[in-house]
C-alpha cells in the first residue's frame, strides 16, 4: 500500500479546503472592515486604519481564491480520482486544455471562477476607486462572502452549507466497496460530458463569469451612492465600469451563441433556452441603465430609473444563477441541471442584496433625497428618447424573464403553466417588435440635443439616412421576400440606424474615433439585427424529406421532416446540391461521416464540390454526441449535422439486414424499401436455376414484377421439392441488395409466403441547413463590442481629466 | 403625472394585459393524458416516463422523421405517442420525457420532445466499479 502517495494527494485537498475557509473568513472580515471604514468616515484616522486593514484582508482573500484555483487544477491535472470532483468531471484521456473546462464544468468550479473575477476586480478597485473604496468594496466583499459560503461544505446543525470541491469520494459517496476496502480509489473518472469538450467551453465560461462579476460593480456603486447619499459623484466613476460589464457580458452571451451555432446540435445561433435567456436578461437591463445614466449625467433626469436598472441587472445575475443552479428548470431546459441542495443558499444570496437595496432606494425616495427634476422632459429632448429606449430594453427583458421563470411561478403558486409549445416563434414574434423599436430609437435619439432641440432640424438631418434606409431595406425585403410588417420594419429601421449613426459620426462628431464609441456600437447592434433577421429568418432547411409522406392534419411537412436518410454512395438532391454519403472514418474518440456536396448549375453540371465531416463524439458513459460540420463561405454557411446513424455497441457502424415475411396471392403488391414488387402469376412448373430438373420434381415459381426507381424487370424465386426435401431458391435484385424467397405454399388459399431480405447499405440520417449572410451577424457582434470598447476608453480618459 | 410616468404605466399595462391574454389561451399547460384527452385537439405538455419494455418503433429507412413510443404519465396512464421528429439519441436511457402536442383519437401526437437523462451526479455508485487500491 502506497500510503505516502495517498497522503500527498490528500494534502492538496486539505490545503484547498483550508484556503476556502481562509477566503471565506477574510472576505467576511474585509466586508466588515470596509463597512466600518465607511460608517466611521467622520473620524479620518479610524476610517483610514479600517480601510488599510480591509485592503490587506481583501488582498489576502484574493490570494486565497487564487490558491483554491491552483489546488483544484492540481488535483484535476494529477488525475487524483480520490476526489469526487475530479472523478465526476474528468478522465485520464482528457486533453490538457479541457482540464480547464472540467474545472468550471461543475457548480463549485463555476462559483470559484466567479469569485476569482470578483477578487481581481476588487483588487483593481482598491487602487482605483478612491473615495468609493470603502462602500463599494464592502459590497463586493459581501458578494464574496455569499459566494464563498457555497464552497464551504461544512455542516451547521443539520444544514450543509455549500459544497466543497475538495470532498473525497469516500466521504461523500456511499459505495459498498469502502466498507471492505477504505483505501479504494477509482481507476478512471467518468469523464467530461462530450458536449462540453469544445474549445468554446475553454473560453466562454471565463468570459461570461467575468461579465457576471463585472455586473456587480455598477450595482455596488449604485448601492454605495444611495447609502452614502452621494447622488451625483458616482456617475463618472461608474460609467467605465458599467460599459466594461456591458462589453464583457455581451461578449460572453454572444460567445454562447457562437458555441451553440458551431458545435451543438441546436441547429442555430440562439434557441431561447432558459440558460441563454438568463444571461441575456441582465445584459438588456444593464444596457438600459447605461442609457438612463447618460441622460442623468447631462440633464438630471432618470436617476431613479438608473438605480433600479443597475441594481436590477446585478440581482438578475444572481437570480439567473439561482435558476441554473437550483435544478428548478428541470422540465424546461435541455441543459442538465441538478439540485445540489443549495437552493436555500441561492435564494438567501438574492435576498441579502435585494432587501437592503429596496430599503435604501425606498428610504431615499420617500425622503425625496434622490435628485429629480420637477418639470417634464421635452418631447424633443434626447433624455426623453433615451428613457423610452431604455424602457423598451427593460420591457424586452421582463418578457423573457417572466417566461423563463414559469417553473418558479409553478413552484410558488402550484400552477401548471408550461411554455408555449413553439417557444422559439413565440419569442421571435414578440421580441422582433422590441428589436425594431430599439433600432428606430438608436437611429434618431442622437440627433436630438439634450434638453431641447428643433424637431424640424432633427427631421431634416435624418431625412437622408431614412431615404437610404428605405432603399436598402426595400431591396433586402424584396430579395429575401420578407413580406411581413414586423420584418419589413425591422430591416428598414436597422438600416436606418446604421446610416444615421454613421452620419452622426461624420457630421456631428467630425469623424473623431474616440467620441464615436456609442454610435459605433449602435451601428454594430443594427448590423447584428440585420444579420439575425436574414440568417435566422431566411435559413433554409435543405434536408427536407423527399419521401412525400403525409403526416396528417395539423402537421406541415416543413416543421416535421427536417431529417433525411442517406445511403452510402447513393446521392440525393438537396436544394442546389447533390449530396452523397461517402463513408466513415474513425479516430479513437470520434467517428467521422464524410458527406460530399456537389453544387449543380442550371444544366445539372457539377460546378463546385466540397466534403463536410460531421462527426459523433463517442462516449460510452454519457452517450454519444454529434458534432456538426459547417461549410463557411463569405455569403452563407452550410451546416450539416448527423441526427443519427446506426451504431453498434462499440461505436462502429452497424450493417443491417431487414427481413419481412408477406403472405400474398396473385396481383398483390409488396412495398419494400425503394422498390415495389407485384406477384404477377404463380408458375406451377418453373425452371429450377442451378438444378437439372427431374420428372418427379415439384417446382413452383413466383413471377414477380420488380419496380424500382428507374427500372422494371421480372424475377422468379422458386420453391422446389425433390423427394421429401424442400428447397427455396431465392431470386436477387438490385445488385444482390434485396432477395426474395418463397418459403411456404398455401394451396387452399392459393397464396404464397414470401420472405424479403434487404441488405441495407450503411446510412446516416442528417440535417442540412443553409444560413445566408450569417457573417453579417458576426460582423455586427464585432462592431458592437468594438464600439463599447471605445466608449470605455473615452470615459476613462474623461475621468482622468 | 409626468409624460414618462404615463408611458411607463402604459408599458406595464400592455405587459400585464398581454401576459394575461397569453396565459388565457396561447400557452400550453402541464397536464396528464386524461386531462389532455378531455380537451382533445388542444396543445398540452405532458411529463411522463418511457415504457421501456414496449420499446420504441423507429424505422428510419421508411421515414426518418417519425417514431412511436409508449409513455406513462404522472398518474401511470399509458398512451401511445407518435413523435414527428427523428428519434433522439439516448431516449432509451431517459428517466423523464417532456412532450408537447395534442391528443388525436387515442394517440398523443407530439411536435416537441425534451428528454431528461439520468444526471451525471446520480447512479454514480453503479458506475464506480473499476478501481485500484492505494
Amino acid at each position: 500500500m502506497d500510503i505516502h502517495s495517498l497522503g500527498q494527494h490528500v494534502l492538496f485537498g486539505k490545503l484547498g479546503h483550508f484556503l476556502i475557509i481562509l477566503s471565506f473568513v477574510t472576505s467576511l472580515a474585509a466586508a466588515i472592515s470596509f463597512f466600518l471604514a465607511t460608517r466611521l468616515q467622520h473620524t479620518i484616522d479610524v476610517s483610514n486604519s479600517w480601510i488599510s486593514f480591509g485592503r490587506k484582508l481583501f488582498i489576502l482573500h484574493a490570494v486565497a481564491v487564487l490558491g483554491i484555483l491552483i489546488c483544484l487544477l492540481t488535483i484535476i491535472h494529477g488525475h487524483y480520482f480520490e476526489y469526487k470532483y475530479v472523478w465526476e468531471h474528468t478522465s485520464k484521456s482528457l486533453p490538457i486544455y479541457y482540464q480547464f473546462s472540467a474545472m468550471w464544468s461543475g457548480q463549485e468550479g463555476s462559483t470559484l471562477l466567479w469569485m476569482f473575477w470578483h477578487a481581481v476586480l476588487g483588487c483593481i478597485l482598491i487602487f482605483k476607486a478612491k473615495e468609493w473604496e470603502g462602500p463599494v468594496l464592502s459590497i463586493v466583499a459581501l458578494a464574496q462572502v455569499l459566494l464563498g459560503s457555497m464552497l464551504l461544505g461544512v455542516y451547521i446543525l443539520d444544514y450543509r452549507l455549500g459544497s466543497n470541491p475538495f470532498a473525497l469520494m469516500k466521504d461523500v459517496m456511499n459505495i459498498p466497496i469502502y466498507r471492505m476496502n477504505p483505501d479504494w480509489v477509482a481507476e478512471d473518472g467518468t469523464g467530461l460530458n462530450p458536449s462540453l469538450q469544445n474549445y468554446w467551453m475553454v473560453i466562454h465560461p471565463p468570459t461570461l463569469f467575468l461579465g457576471f462579476a463585472a455586473c456587480t460593480i455598477p450595482a455596488a456603486f449604485a448601492i454605495a451612492s444611495l447609502w452614502q447619499r452621494k447622488f451625483t459623484e458616482w456617475v463618472k466613476p461608474v460609467l467605465p465600469w458599467s460599459l466594461f460589464a456591458l462589453m464583457v457580458l455581451g461578449t460572453g452571451v454572444l460567445m454562447g451563441g457562437a458555441w451553440a451555432y458551431e458545435a451543438l446540435s441546436f441547429g442555430g445561433f440562439w434557441a431561447w433556452d432558459p440558460v441563454e435567456n438568463a444571461s441575456l436578461v441582465p445584459w438588456l437591463v444593464l444596457a438600459a441603465g447605461i442609457h438612463t445614466l447618460l441622460a442623468y449625467k447631462h440633464t438630471g433626469y432618470s436617476l431613479h430609473a438608473t438605480y433600479i436598472f443597475f441594481i436590477g441587472a446585478f440581482l438578475l445575475v444572481l437570480y439567473s444563477s439561482f435558476l441554473t443552479k437550483s435544478g428548478i428548470l428541470g422540465d424546461a431546459s435541455v441543459h442538465s441541471f441538478t439540485d445540489m441542495g443549495m437552493s436555500g443558499q441561492l435564494i438567501v444570496t438574492v435576498l441579502v442584496f435585494l432587501i437592503p437595496s429596496i430599503y435604501l432606494f425606498a428610504d431615499r425616495t420617500f425622503r425625496k433625497e434622490i435628485p429629480a427634476k420637477r418639470e417634464e422632459e421635452q418631447l424633443s429632448s434626447r433624455e426623453f428618447w433615451l428613457f423610452i429606449g431604455s424602457l423598451i430594453f427593460v420591457f424586452s427583458a421582463i418578457h423573457i424573464i417572466v417566461l423563463t421563470s414559469f417553473p418558479v411561478i409553478n413552484k410558488i403558486f402550484q400552477s401548471k403553466l408550461a411554455p408555449p409549445s413553439d417557444i422559439k416563434s413565440h419569442y421571435n414574434n414578440v421580441q422582433v417588435w422590441m428589436a425594431l423599436l430599439v433600432a428606430l430609437g438608436s437611429a434618431i435619439t442622437q440627433f436630438f440635443s439634450y434638453k431641447n432641440s428643433s424637431i424640424a432640424k432633427v427631421l431634416r438631418q435624418l431625412l437622408f439616412s431614412f431615404v437610404a434606409a428605405v432603399i436598402f431595406g426595400g431591396i433586402a425585403v424584396v430579395y429575401f421576400k420578407f413580406y411581413r410588417v414586423d420584418y419589413i420594419l425591422l430591416i428598414v429601421f436597422s438600416f436606418f440606424s446604421v446610416f444615421s449613426n454613421l452620419q452622426y459620426v461624420f457630421s456631428a462628431l467630425k469623424g473623431k474615433l474616440l467620441k464615436s464609441g456609442g454610435s459605433i456600437s449602435h451601428v454594430g447592434f443594427a448590423i447584428l439585427l440585420i444579420g439575425i433577421l436574414i440568417s435566422q429568418g431566411r435559413q433554409e432547411v435543405l434536408s427536407v424529406n423527399q419521401y412525400g409522406i403525409d403526416y396528417g392534419k395539423g402537421f406541415t411537412s416543413k416543421e416535421s421532416a427536417e431529417n433525411v436518410l442517406l445511403y452510402q454512395n447513393e446521392p440525393a438532391n438537396m436544394g442546389k446540391y447533390r449530396v452523397t454519403y461517402l463513408g466513415d472514418s474513425f479516430t479513437i474518440r470520434n467517428i467521422y461521416f464524410n458527406v460530399r456536396y456537389d453544387e449543380l448549375d442550371k444544366k445539372g453540371n457539377v460546378s463546385n464540390s466540397f466534403t463536410l465531416h460531421p462527426n459523433i463524439l463517442l462516449n460510452s458513459k454519457m452517450g454519444n454526441n454529434p458534432v456538426p460540420s459547417t461549410r463557411k463561405t463569405l455569403f452563407s454557411d452550410l451546416y450539416t449535422h448527423i441526427t443519427s446513424a446506426p451504431l453498434k455497441e462499440d461505436g462502429t457502424e452497424a450493417d443491417s439486414i431487414v427481413q419481412d415475411t408477406y403472405t400474398i396471392s396473385v396481383g398483390d403488391t409488396i412495398s419494400a424499401s425503394r422498390c415495389i414488387v407485384v406477384l404477377e402469376s404463380i408458375d406451377p412448373d418453373a425452371p429450377i436455376p442451378g438444378f437439372q430438373k427431374k420428372p418427379r420434381d415439384i417446382a413452383i415459381g413466383a413471377r414477380l414484377k420488380f419496380i424500382a426507381l428507374d427500372t422494371t424487370y421480372y424475377i422468379e424465386p422458386v420453391y422446389f421439392v425433390r423427394e421429401v426435401v424442400a428447397t427455396s431458391i431465392p431470386a436477387k435484385a438490385e445488385k444482390n441488395k434485396v432477395s426474395f424467397s418463397v418459403i411456404k405454399i398455401l394451396p387452399e388459399e392459393n397464396k404464397l409466403q414470401i420472405l424479403v431480405e434487404q441488405r441495407l447499405n450503411k446510412f446516416i440520417i442528417m440535417k442540412a441547413i443553409r444560413f445566408p449572410f450569417i457573417n453579417v451577424l458576426w460582423l455586427g457582434c464585432f462592431v458592437m463590442i468594438f464600439g463599447i470598447l471605445i466608449s470605455i476608453f473615452k470615459r476613462k480618459k474623461d475621468n482622468l481629466r | 403625472m409626468k409624460r414618462t410616468h404615463i408611458i411607463a404605466l402604459v408599458f406595464v399595462a400592455v405587459l400585464v394585459a398581454s401576459l394575461t391574454v397569453m396565459l388565457g389561451k396561447g400557452f400550453s399547460r402541464y397536464e396528464d393524458f386524461e386531462s389532455a384527452y378531455a380537451k382533445e385537439g388542444k396543445e398540452f405538455t405532458v411529463v411522463g416516463v418511457l415504457n421501456k419494455e414496449k420499446g420504441i418503433d423507429y424505422n428510419p429507412t421508411a421515414d426518418p422523421n417519425k417514431f412511436f413510443m409508449y409513455v406513462l404519465d404522472s398518474r401511470n396512464i399509458e398512451k401511445k405517442v407518435i413523435v414527428f421528429k427523428a428519434k433522439p439519441r439516448d431516449i432509451e436511457k431517459s428517466e423523464k420525457i417532456v412532450i408537447t402536442g395534442k391528443m388525436n383519437d387515442d394517440v398523443f401526437e407530439a411536435t416537441d420532445i425534451l428528454l431528461k437523462c439520468p444526471s451525471k451526479y446520480k447512479n454514480r455508485e453503479q458506475q464506480a466499479n473499476s478501481g485500484r487500491t492505494v
